[in-house]
């Protein structure tokens, strides 16, 4: 059988679902040809590198909170808020318990704009009550392969991640407006500011928001 | 007295989880799907028990839910990509050099995960990583078997160009074993 017959019917074969003949033809061309065991080989590794492939476990109140939620949730007849999606498409969403921030990014076609000399903006939010909080990053074209890391006081966190101070993403600005909306929840007391940091190949900008929790 | 509800689908939900995390690549978003699915079906906790093979059915439901949630915020401008857990679950008592080696591949992997298209890296982690059958795919997604094994062989063949391109995981392996390096003008 040639080379590439066999490519064609290694994932069959490697996957075991080949039928006894082609399994065995497949086999007599591998102990003949190095290159196609190499292929196999790697292949192999891949696979078993996949299967090894870590699962993060679910965070420790979860398990024994999940079906009381759901219970509770239930019974206000209305569905679990979802408040560690901290994405949103476009402002047209629901922001009547939001609070809105605005910043610029217009780096990209303006290399000489600066980030604005007015005092760091500040928001209040409650005491152990998610408080979503819109971050608005409005770019003047779009911007592939940025990369926001948000850093996050002592006391303030994100629903949903629970003592994590930092956070990354990787992501893609449209032209205009792009929402980020983060459910904050705070302790008692707490203040600071958090930071957030917009990195592209072509620059970086840094944005302060100061929260308060009262 | 433990609730029926719970105990029902108590046994299921570590496997539901798996497989919103190989659906979302978050936890958080893996919880929260499960959270949805949890809620929606209490209320219809009278019909369960009606369920002959509650598992797939589960997993159908979970994907449902899934899909309806990406229909509904079609696009996602901020995409989290966090490599915290790898770091920690290769920050062993091992080989150093070996652990970093493992979690830079694990790495890698991810990252070429997160360029293939949605389609070919449901079927690719639920088929390679998570061990399901086509045939359970297709219960639980819908999907035809012709189309999930396109899919899976696409995708595979994807996720071997995105490796390569980034020179990683397939120069790695070929460093490992000094008698059989051949090396190739390209």
């Amino acid at each position: 059988m040639p080379c590439n017959r066999i490519q064609n019917a290694l994932d069959d074969f490697l996957d075991g679902i080949c039928d006894r003949e082609a399994a065995m033809q497949v086999s007599h061309h591998l102990d003949e040809c190095a290159d196609c065991r190499e292929v196999v080989e790697r292949e192999r590794i891949l696979r078993s590198r996949l299967k090894a492939l870590p699962v993060e476990g679910p965070s420790e109140s979860f398990r024994a909170s999940a079906f009381d939620k759901a219970r509770s949730a239930a019974a206000n007849t209305s569905p679990t808020q979802s408040a560690s999606r901290i994405w949103r498409r476009s402002l047209t969403g629901s922001l009547a318990a939001a609070v809105l921030v605005l910043f610029v990014a217009s780096f990209l076609f303006d290399p000489s704009a600066r980030t604005p000399s007015a005092g760091i903006p500040e928001v209040a939010i409650s005491v152990e009550q998610t408080t979503p909080v819109n971050l608005v990053f409005s770019s003047k074209g779009a911007l592939s392969n940025a990369r926001v890391t948000l850093q996050l006081p002592e006391g303030i966190a994100l629903a949903g991640y629970d003592g994590r101070r930092a956070l990354r993403w990787m992501t893609e600005l449209k032209d205009g407006k792009n929402v980020l909306q983060l459910p904050l929840v705070g302790q008692a007391g707490a203040s600071g500011e958090i930071v957030a940091l917009l990195e592209h190949e072509k620059g970086s900008k840094t944005f302060r928001l100061k929260v308060t929790v009262i | 007295m433990v609730d029926p509800f719970e105990q029902l689908l108590g046994p299921h939900l570590d496997k539901l989880y798996r497989l919103a995390y190989r659906l979302t690549s978050s936890a958080s978003d893996a919880e929260d799907l499960v959270q949805d699915v949890l809620t929606k079906l209490y209320l219809r906790r009278n019909e369960l028990s009606s369920i002959r093979d509650l598992s797939p059915w589960l997993s159908r439901v979970l994907y449902n839910q899934f899909i309806d949630a990406r229909r509904r915020d079609a696009r996602r401008p901020l995409q989290l990509v966090d490599n915290r857990f790898i770091d920690q679950t290769f920050a062993g008592d091992g080989d150093p050099v070996l652990d970093a080696a493992a979690r830079e591949d694990a790495m890698a992997l991810q990252a070429a995960l997160a360029k293939l298209s949605e389609d070919h890296r449901v079927v690719l982690l639920l088929h390679d990583a998570e061990g399901y059958k086509l045939s359970e795919i297709h219960e639980v997604t819908g999907i035809s078997l012709g189309t999930l094994k396109s899919r899976l062989s696409r995708g595979r063949a994807r996720l071997r160009e995105v490796l390569i391109q980034e020179g990683t995981f397939f120069e790695s392996t070929a460093c490992s074993d000094v008698d059989g390096v051949q090396i190739d003008a390209l």
